[in-house]
């Protein structure tokens, strides 16, 4: 059953990705919920699991997407496995630490697409554009991100209440 | 202590996999150029009918909203539109007979009109899944003859050109991605340069000699040349000029005439087969 929800939400998240949400942006920047989405996981999954669903939401995301393929795969994967890895050692409840990391997250996210594309694909792009457009990209990202960590967080306990299990880590 | 290492490890190991997988992606990628990925193909078909169910349902809740919250101000800008009418009836009329004109002269000196190129419309069913990457889907795919590099137009001008199409989804990479070049032309000046993608919601037009006059407004057309965006069909308008003393090409902006920001019916450019003009031209 857990896995049939989890495939369900991120149908849902895609599809609101790659149509609406652009309605929403602000200055051209709208926010990834993919990253958001990895970046909970990363953090409430037991043991390991954020690293496979970095590395999944990665792939699709490269499908969707017309940059260069494997590069979403990567940045998330990395993402998923920082989480993963660094979740019991580091803060990572609480309104200013989850700002905090999505905003590392996305400037992570950022480097490594605009480091692909201008070393492999030698698109021009220029630094002050860069540099403006990752960091409003992660301020976006960041107050997009506690709004939807809480209504994951809901989504979760609510689970747990139904549906006991192993896999997401309880509130 | 040893557990710690042997998770320390299984991490490495996980590092590796993930650089290793990504890295032959990529790979992939770059050296399949713009041809088709298969599990590329199998994602996008998954999630094309979520798209347009998504899509309708915006579309819907938007008309709801234009046709019965936003009529203040109807009755004015019917007059206004009234006016427009008459006026750009006189702008037909005076059009038409530059057309006949022009015909009687191609008809003198022999010219034959290059045959019209035949069109599809698809409609926008979703838009990239990154922040970076400007690109839209469209629902007609390969069923509908589209294929890879292929001009993407509205009414308006170019918006982009076919990087992925499978069965019944097409990938559009928008002329505002920072990936994307198409080779322009001046409409008044006929000076040639190459309007390049952003990343932003305008273009660069470059390689535009220092000496040459631009100005703002100028319309910048597409030169045909390349292969992919037929000639003469509109990319945009120049909104801002910089020429600096030392340099050998000026920095021109050029904001797109189509609005990439509000897609809904596109217009793909199909080739025209050797095949077809010669029955026509038998004809």
């Amino acid at each position: 059953m857990i896995p049939l929800i989890f495939i369900f939400v991120l149908i849902l998240l895609f599809a609101v990705q790659t149509t609406f949400l652009g309605l929403f942006s602000v200055g051209d920047v709208s926010p990834d919920l993919a990253l958001i989405f990895v970046v909970y996981c990363g953090i409430h999954f037991q043991r390991n699991g954020g690293i496979g669903v970095g590395v999944l939401v990665g792939f699709i995301q490269d499908c969707l997407s017309g940059g260069l393929f494997g590069i979403n795969t990567l940045s998330k994967g990395l993402t998923g496995l920082f989480f993963s890895a660094l979740k019991d050692k580091i803060i990572v409840e609480g309104f200013l630490p989850i700002s905090f990391f999505l905003v590392a997250t996305s400037l992570f996210d950022g480097m490594i697409y605009f480091a692909a594309i201008t070393s492999l694909m030698g698109a021009q792009i220029k630094g002050d554009f860069l540099f403006s457009h990752i960091l409003f990209f992660g301020i976006i990202n960041a107050v997009a991100g506690l709004f939807l960590f809480y209504i994951l967080d809901r989504g979760r306990q609510l689970l747990h209440r139904k549906l006991p299990n192993q896999i997401l880590r309880p509130i | 202590m040893p557990n710690r290492r042997t998770k320390g490890k299984n991490l490495l190991i996980i590092l590796a996999g993930i650089v290793l997988v990504s890295l032959m992606l990529m790979t992939i990628n770059i050296r399949h150029g713009k041809s088709n990925l298969f599990f590329e193909s199998v994602v996008v078909r998954a999630f094309s009918p979520v798209q347009s169910l998504f899509t309708n349902a915006v579309d819907s809740i938007s008309d709801v909203f234009d046709h019965y919250f936003f009529l203040v101000g109807v009755s004015r800008e019917n007059e206004r539109l009234l006016l427009e009418i008459d006026r750009l009836s006189k702008a037909t009329n005076e059009l038409l007979e530059k057309n006949k004109q022009r015909e009687r002269i191609e008809k003198l000196i022999g010219n034959v009109d290059q045959k019209e190129r035949p069109l599809v419309t698809a409609e926008v069913i979703g838009r990239d899944a990154t922040q970076w990457s400007k690109m839209v889907f469209i629902n007609k795919g390969t069923n509908d003859k589209i294929e890879e590099n292929l001009a993407v137009m509205t009414d308006a001008g170019i918006i982009g050109h076919i990087i992925h199409a499978s069965a019944g989804t097409s990938k559009v990479l928008l002329i505002t991605d920072s990936r994307s070049a198409v080779d322009s032309l001046f409409q008044e000046t006929r000076e040639p340069g190459v309007t390049v993608g952003t990343g932003k919601d305008v273009c660069e037009m470059k390689f535009v000699p220092i000496e040459a006059n631009v100005k703002t407004g100028d319309r910048v057309l597409s030169s045909g040349l390349g292969g992919v965006f037929p000639k003469g069909l509109m990319v945009g308008r120049v909104v801002d000029v910089v020429k600096k003393k030392q340099g050998l090409f000026q920095h021109i902006t050029v904001a797109p005439s189509a609005d990439l920001s509000r897609l809904e019916e596109v217009l793909v450019v199909l080739p025209v087969k050797e095949n077809d003009l010669v029955v026509e031209e038998d004809s």
